[in-house]
């Protein structure tokens, strides 16, 4: 692949503008606990409308980059993970901050973030287009097998209770059958209501389960104001030396190589790289004793493992159109608003929008590298803002969205409605990726499963006897099997 | 007798007198387009494409408004049930009818006034390059076979509706029909060699036609594609076919005659730019412009046929 023009075109000043702009509220919404990646994405979505294709989706994406990196400032400085993806960095980000080492800390961090992203960005230039390449010749066998590994292995990953995620999946796969029926294009479950003719549209529902949630979620958080110490830290010492990476460089390709392959697994996001990369460094440490404690091995596998997630999810959403994380599921509606069709056509029918966005992902990672360096400061005096300033403008932004989709207010009820359910569903411990990429898989699934049908005129046979969904199932069992293990060392 | 006369006198001349004034007058506010589509899909591109053209012909400006979903029935819907004020035009083709009979639509395209009809996306039939066949009789030879021959079809849309009509024609001929959805997911599954035969526009079999991976086989609209001038239509192979995905404009019925015949006449002005014909023709679009009086019969004609190709579905 030809890397210098995608590279110029993704230079072009308004495409590096909307990267630099990604980035940086990337960042910022990524580093103030409460508001996450995905809340931003998907409240940004509606607003990319009236962009180029190439534009829009180039800055969602920074964005993503941007949000899983900025995390990491309040979960070093104040124990709180600005999102889920580093819940693993406050183990020993803060244990150093209590140690005086912020700064240092934060270096490290900034630099395993980077050199995760970059790593998983290598692998997504390799394999995206050898992968779409092969992709036209799957069957739909082939990609109903990928999708119930993806199920399969989100329940089993998916942190905390697995029968919890396991019935916030199927939900999730429930509210995906209203509307038209994907084969036969009938109308299912809509109960004579004209609106439900298209069932639940991603977007409004996404806006409500992370944004509309979020804003509930504060409003009704007993006690007022969340405790924000005002923790002001030296941040010295941020720079890394060449000896620093002579000592960690292992670990990072080590935690970056971990965060892609996890990464590229369908529905898997940055926070179950991160803890598997975590669990594994601290086997392979001389001084396992030290993490929790302060180990600075532990920050960089978290957050070199978190970062190369993007890239590596990044892998099955464009050669395949199956999403690798939930913010992949919004970057699909994405793509279907600016009418790409996601799948294994998309590569070869766009082949400069691709190669454009996956420039722009490098593009985002330098950005984000220098972002970090220069503004740690400023963006953690930013993150200590109490989250209840910026709710009202959240809540207007959910409202315009989802209107703006179809021009319909049945869109922003759908919303609404999902803002309660999410707001329910984390009240009682229920996690809500499983749902979305239930929601996102479920019809992909259907369709796939039915269309095999249709070729054979019937039988499921080739299911059990074809090479893809037998590598499917050997790679679920050895997934579950090393996840029960890692389980079971926590 | 004479006061009848009188007043009818009197009607006539002021609706005379009115007439231009209320020509005139209109467009007072932007008129709005109704593409029931999503933004960035074959419609809106369109649309967008004609939009200043339009708005340069009108005198006036518009808006495009994007009702995507339940295949095209949602944007159709709320056009029809638009006040008849000749603020609302709806920007639709061929899928309006195959919905309407396949009852997916609770009203009749003539409930709209058909403004005119104007540009169209040829059809081809399309098979991988690796397939024996090269004509539209060897394929349905193929299909009188015991060995399945797979058709790959959005089910109920005009891709599927097209090759149901070729297939009645050949008699003992089957296809097994496999839902693959619209022209890129249709694409990409001959590419893979998934399905036997597809229906895809023009456009989009171009690409891929030049690059060797596909085999175009027949055209299904009335003549030969200027960008496929060796493809023999399908009537020039023996079958009786004209089909295209060809643009029908349309304003909610009752809207007053003057206000269809203003916009209809800004339709006719800006497909005769040279500029906007090039621009249509490079992105594999046919120009073409008819008024809705020209039109009429022939959409109620092409009405007949897929309902009767519809009436074989059941």
């Amino acid at each position: 692949m030809d890397l210098l023009q995608p590279l110029m075109a993704a230079l072009a000043p308004l495409t590096l503008f909307y990267i630099i702009l990604g980035v940086v509220l990337g960042i910022v919404v990524g580093s103030i606990p409460g508001l996450t990646g995905s809340m931003l994405i998907a409240l940004s979505l509606p607003f990319t409308f009236t962009m180029e294709a190439v534009n829009a989706i180039s800055m969602l994406v920074a964005m993503y980059v941007g949000a899983v990196s900025g995390s990491l400032i309040t979960a070093v400085l104040m124990r709180m993970p600005g999102t889920a993806a580093s819940v693993m960095t406050t183990f020993d980000g803060y244990p150093m901050t209590q140690q005086g080492k912020a700064g240092r800390a934060i270096g490290l961090a900034i630099v395993a973030s980077f050199v995760g992203g970059i790593i998983s960005w290598i692998f997504l230039v390799l394999l995206a287009r050898p992968l779409s390449i092969i992709a036209v010749r799957f069957t739909p066998f082939d990609f109903f097998a990928m999708i119930m590994m993806a199920l399969a292995l989100l329940v089993v990953l998916s942190r905390g209770n697995m029968l919890k995620g396991l019935i916030a999946g199927f939900l999730g796969m429930l509210i995906a059958l209203p509307g038209l029926d994907p084969i036969g294009g009938n109308y299912r479950f809509t109960y004579g209501i004209d609106a439900l003719n298209d069932g639940f549209k991603l977007l409004p529902v996404l806006v409500g389960l992370f944004a509309g949630n979020q804003v509930l979620a504060e409003v009704l958080r007993p006690g007022g104001q969340r405790a924000t110490a005002g923790v002001r830290q030296d941040l010295k010492g941020m720079f890394m030396g060449l000896r620093d990476f002579s000592r960690h460089w292992i670990g990072m390709i080590r935690a970056s190589l971990i965060g892609t392959w996890i990464g590229i697994l369908p529905g898997v996001g940055a926070n179950i790289g991160s803890a598997f990369a975590y669990s594994i460094a601290k086997s392979f440490s001389r001084q396992p004793e030290e993490f929790g404690k302060g180990a600075e091995e532990g920050v960089i596998a978290s957050e070199a493992a978190n970062n190369a997630t993007v890239g590596g999810a990044l892998v099955p959403l464009f050669a395949l159109g199956i999403p690798g994380s939930v913010i992949d599921a919004i970057l699909i509606g994405g793509l279907i608003i600016h009418g790409l069709q996601p799948g294994p056509g998309l590569y070869r029918a766009n082949p400069e929008f691709v190669e454009t966005v996956l420039a722009s992902v490098l593009i985002a990672n330098i950005v984000m590298l220098g972002v970090m360096y220069l503004a740690t400061g400023f963006i953690a005096r930013i993150a200590s803002v109490p989250t209840k300033l910026l709710l009202p403008g959240v809540l207007v932004l959910c409202v315009i969205g989802s209107f703006a989709l179809a021009n319909s207010w049945f869109d922003v009820g759908v919303m609404l409605a999902f803002a309660v359910i999410g707001f329910a569903m984390e009240r009682k411990d229920y996690p809500l990726a499983p749902l979305v990429i239930g929601l996102v898989l479920a019809p992909i699934a259907e369709t796939s499963l039915r269309q095999a049908t249709m070729y054979t005129g019937g039988s499921v046979w080739p299911l059990l006897a074809t090479p893809v969904p037998i590598i499917c199932a050997i790679l679920t069992a050895g997934m579950w099997y090393m996840m029960f293990r890692v389980r079971r060392v926590e | 007798m004479k006061r009848m006369n009188l007043t009818a006198a009197i009607a006539v001349a002021g609706a005379v007198l009115s007439a231009p004034a209320l020509a005139q007058d209109y467009p007072s506010e932007p008129v709005r387009i109704i593409v029931p589509a999503g933004a960035g899909g074959g419609t809106d591109v369109l649309v967008r494409t004609l939009q200043p053209h339009l708005e340069e012909a009108l005198g006036g400006s518009i808006v495009v408004v994007n009702v995507p979903g339940s295949g095209s029935v949602g944007g159709s819907r709320r056009a029809v049930e638009a006040d008849p004020d000749g603020y609302t035009v709806l920007a639709n083709h061929v899928t309006l009818l195959t919905a309407m009979a396949l009852d997916k639509a609770d009203f009749r395209h003539t409930d709209f006034e058909l403004v005119a009809t104007a540009v169209e996306i040829p059809l081809v039939v399309v098979v991988p390059s690796s397939s024996p066949h090269t004509s539209l009789d060897e394929i349905m030879e193929a299909a009188r076979g015991s060995d399945p021959v797979i058709a790959g079809v959005n089910l109920g849309a005009v891709n599927h509706f097209s090759m149901l009509m070729l297939e009645a024609q050949a008699d003992g001929a089957e296809f097994r029909y496999v839902q693959t959805g619209g022209g890129a997911a249709t694409t990409a599954a001959l590419l893979g060699e998934q399905i036997d035969v597809g229906v895809l526009a023009g456009s989009e079999a171009l690409p891929i036609t030049e690059s060797g991976e596909v085999r175009v086989i027949a055209a299904l609209g009335g003549d030969r594609i200027p960008y496929f001038p060796e493809i023999p239509t399908a009537t020039e192979q023996g079958y009786e076919m004209n089909m295209g995905v060809e643009y029908m404009w349309l304003m909610p019925g009752g809207t007053p005659q003057d206000r269809v015949t203003a916009f209809q006449d800004a339709l006719g002005v800006a497909m005769s730019n040279p500029e906007l014909t090039a621009t249509l023709e490079e992105r594999g679009m046919i120009p073409s412009f008819q008024p809705g009086s020209d039109a009429a019969p022939e959409v109620d004609e092409l009405y007949a046929v897929i309902e009767g190709v519809a009436a074989t579905l059941e």
